[in-house]
């Protein structure tokens, strides 16, 4: 029954509203509906006099409306509660609209009804959906939360990216999503929307355990009128991002530890010197970081002794065997017989054996150990340790060689009696051994720096040996001079005789860079043959006075100055006078030859003419060969040559010569005198006579003479 | 014939000398050493004297240095005999001849009548220098 209970004075008011008013009763039946409402339910008056149930109208009127819901709505409306629904036109222009009901009580009090007030929202509706589809369309999960943090809103991009079958509307961010996955937060969800809600911006991540999945989620504040009324929160699925950062950070941590290598490589490269052993104690520590291994043992091999010795070992859990012969079966020998790395792995550790290798050659073996294996990488660090290794060996072994030779050098330089003094191209000493100072008297610090004849004066008249050489003819020319003797004067100014060798010093080109003076101090030496040369002179001497008086008596005795003598003793007694004859002239050759050995005959030297001396000598000779009837020729081939020569003895020579072979020469015969000249330095005088021992001791004699005078 | 002064300290080339010379018709008178020589020589006035060189006390170049400052003594000819070697003589030579001698015999190389027959030459010879051309003897 429908009862216009409105007042007519409203009708106006209702037919101008635009929002659509109806009324239902308790069994949802219209019994009152304003123009508006009219409209939008399609009613007419006539209608509307059947008072139909709003279900039907609902249904027919083409509306897209959740008619149970809408009834759900009517019903708590009839308990007092305010609800409301919404629906919108199927046809166009489609407008969309909120459905409000609450209870009415009609002025009398008697009809329970429910008012629907209907609002057309389809601008806030469409607005609504472009935010919406705006949303939707975005890549990242949006909600939008409250101020309690409860989800008011999502998109459709927040299930797929928390990987949540539901919607998280109306439950509190990520609960969905916690009570599907195992996740864990960077930082506290209530701390962050706390912050925001101060009207922070801010971010969290969380990671999605059992995914794998990592999601960034930022949070801004909503504020409406300077009024923080919620958050927007935006995740997004930042995986393959932290994938690519974590592997960044892996390259960075490789690039790290090469970095690191390469310093620690450096440092082994810095590693120099020859003491081998702290040598090998400063590469055990190195490769011990370099590799990160607890066990280090460097290995050398002894080619004396057959073995591979432990030179140097860091150990912080094993103990190395401290050799190794070469027929053990042992990764070390292994290695080092095969000249390549070994890596062994058993249960608790890694082992790699590398040899130390140097053109070609095993020098040792490197050994390390550690828990976890090695790699490729590792073996490439190791053999560059290895190699710089054995340079240093090398380079020590060689380097102890030369101070081995040069420790063995210096003994002698020490300790030597003869004196070294080198000197270098322009004769400035520059070493001077401790025997040259106690010859010269000069220290060394005194000698070192000055000119070699301030240091090692000679003095004197010449010598026998003629001609003093200069250091110039040995360096200049490159010359050895052997065993000079020269008289030199000492710091104290007293005069010592001495034997002077001089050698050059040639570098690889064959230039002389210096040279060496070794000096003798010959002052003994000459004591003793001077003692010799004397005792020779003195028993000489003593000798000839008994020849003499032999001689003497005998003579007498031939003479028959004591009175006849038979044929026979006649003879006898010659033969003895010319037996006591060859003694004499012994004893003369060995006075003469000990005189002239000692030096004690001054020799002036100067040209001379052979020719000349040998024909004075035949002339002074020629009264004592016509005494004999020995006929004296000289038989010459051609001119013969100056000679630089002592005219004095040279003369004494050759009379010598020519008057032993006159007097041994049997009477009626002939002295031929062959003059021939062989040879640049050698003159040689052929006597032709009988006795054959003549001859003998005449070259003998011309000999000795020609040696120290040199031509 | 001649009155010779022999100055050797060796008792048998002494007696060797004197017994040539003796034979040879000389007188001779002896002196064993230096000193022995310049006493002689204070009473003795001999044509030669013979003279050696190496005597113990005084040797034969000292007693010649000698003897050739006095006056009287100086003009007597002098041959020194010696048993030095050659090279010991030649060296000496120039002293010899430096202070006067007339000649320098190395005593083994000459047999004693060669000596004599070198004594007589400078006897000769001194002679011959010390008087006037128109005298002879």
């Amino acid at each position: 029954m429908a009862k216009n209970k409105l007042n007519l004075s409203d009708q106006s008011l209702a037919s101008t509203l635009r929002d659509g008013i109806l009324i239902v009763d308790v069994h949802k039946q219209v019994v009152y509906a304003n123009p508006a409402a009219c409209q939008i339910w399609d009613l007419t008056t006539s209608g509307l006099r059947k008072h139909p149930d709003f279900a039907s109208i609902s249904q027919n009127a083409d509306l897209k409306i959740d008619i149970k819901a809408a009834e759900k709505c009517i019903d708590l409306a009839f308990k007092g509660q305010v609800s409301s629904c919404s629906f919108s036109q199927t046809q166009s222009p489609g407008l969309h609209y909120e459905a409000q009901m609450s209870q009415y009580m009609s002025s009398d009090e008697q009809q329970k009804t429910v008012v629907i007030a209907v609002h057309d929202i389809t601008p806030l509706y469409l607005e609504k959906l472009k935010l919406t589809t705006m949303i939707n369309h975005l890549q990242d999960g949006v909600v939008m939360v409250d101020k309690q943090g409860i989800v008011v809103e999502a998109n459709t991009e927040w299930q797929i990216v928390f990987d949540i079958n539901q919607s998280p509307v109306g439950l509190p961010i990520f609960t969905r999503t916690t009570s599907a996955h195992q996740v864990a937060f960077d930082t506290e969800v209530r701390e962050i929307l706390e912050r925001v809600m101060l009207g922070q911006r801010s971010v969290l991540y969380l990671d999605i355990i059992d995914t794998g999945r990592h999601i960034q989620v930022s949070f801004g504040p909503v504020v409406i009128n300077n009024e923080v009324i919620g958050a927007m929160a935006a995740a997004r699925d930042v995986t393959a991002l932290t994938d690519k950062t974590i592997e960044a950070g892996a390259m960075a941590t490789k690039a790290q530890r090469h970095l690191r290598e390469l310093s620690q490589l450096a440092e082994l490269s810095a590693i120099v010197g020859f003491n081998l052993d702290s040598i090998y104690q400063k590469y055990v520590q190195k490769i011990a970081n370099l590799l990160d291994s607890t066990s280090v043992g460097i290995y050398i091999y002894e080619p004396n002794q057959q073995l591979l010795q432990l030179a140097s070992n860091h150990n912080q859990t094993s103990h190395l065997p401290s050799t190794f012969s070469l027929n053990q079966h042992h990764v070390v020998t292994q290695a080092f017989a095969g000249r390549k790395p070994i890596i062994t792995i058993d249960t608790s550790k890694a082992s790699l054996a590398l040899p130390i290798i140097h053109h070609s050659k095993s020098l040792g073996v490197i050994i390390v150990s550690r828990e976890h294996t090695y790699d490729d990488h590792d073996l490439r660090l190791l053999r560059l340790a290895a190699t710089r290794l054995a340079v240093i060996c090398e380079n020590a072994t060689l380097y102890n060689d030369v101070n081995a030779r040069r420790e063995r050098w210096e003994a002698v330089f020490r300790f030597t009696e003869e004196g070294i003094v080198i000197f270098d191209q322009k004769g400035t000493i520059v070493g001077f051994n401790p025997a040259s100072t106690t010859i010269t008297g000069y220290q060394a610090t005194d000698a070192i720096g000055k000119a070699f004849g301030k240091v090692i004066k000679t003095v004197g008249p010449e010598t026998a040996n003629a001609g003093i050489p200069t250091l110039e003819q040995v360096l200049k020319t490159g010359t050895t001079i052997t065993n000079s003797e020269q008289l030199i004067e000492n710091r104290l100014g007293n005069r010592i005789w001495t034997e002077i060798s001089y050698s050059p010093i040639f570098d690889d080109s064959d230039v002389v860079t210096s040279g060496i003076a070794i000096i003798r101090d010959t002052t003994k030496d000459r004591e003793v043959e001077e003692i010799k040369s004397d005792f020779i002179s003195i028993v000489s001497h003593e000798l000839r006075t008994p020849l003499t008086a032999i001689k003497g008596f005998l003579s007498m005795t031939l003479k028959q100055d004591f009175g006849e003598l038979s044929a026979k003793q006649f003879h006898y007694l010659s033969r003895v006078y010319q037996s006591n004859q060859r003694m004499i002239d012994l004893v003369e050759d060995l006075m003469d030859a000990t005189y002239i050995e000692s030096g004690k005959i001054s020799l002036t030297i100067a040209p001379i003419s052979m020719d000349a001396v040998v024909n004075e000598v035949v002339a002074e000779l020629a009264a004592k060969g016509a005494a004999k009837q020995v006929l004296i020729n000289i038989r010459r081939r051609s001119r013969l040559p100056l000679v630089l020569a002592d005219e004095t003895r040279l003369h004494q020579i050759i009379l010598n010569l020519i008057d032993n072979a006159i007097k041994y020469s049997p009477n009626g015969t002939e002295v031929d005198i062959t003059c021939k000249v062989q040879g640049i330095i050698s003159l040689q005088l052929f006597l032709t006579t009988v006795w054959e021992s003549t001859n003998l001791k005449s070259i003998v004699y011309l000999q000795n003479l020609a040696e120290s005078t040199t031509l | 014939m001649a009155k010779i002064l022999l100055v050797e300290d060796d008792t048998i080339l002494v007696e060797m000398y004197q017994a040539k010379f003796e034979l040879e018709g000389h007188d001779v008178k002896v002196a064993t050493n230096g000193e022995d020589c310049l006493k002689v020589l204070e009473e003795f006035e001999p044509d030669l004297i013979l003279l050696d060189i190496l005597m113990p006390k005084l040797n034969g170049f000292h007693v010649l240095k000698e003897i050739k400052k006095q006056p009287n003594l100086r003009q007597i000819p002098v041959i020194l005999l010696t048993n030095l070697g050659q090279a010991e003589v030649d060296m000496n030579q120039e002293l010899a001849k430096a202070l006067g001698v007339n000649d320098y015999l190395i005593k083994s190389h000459h047999t004693p009548d060669e000596v004599v027959a070198k004594a007589v030459k400078v006897m000769g010879n001194h002679r011959q220098q010390n008087q006037p051309p128109s005298t002879n003897k």
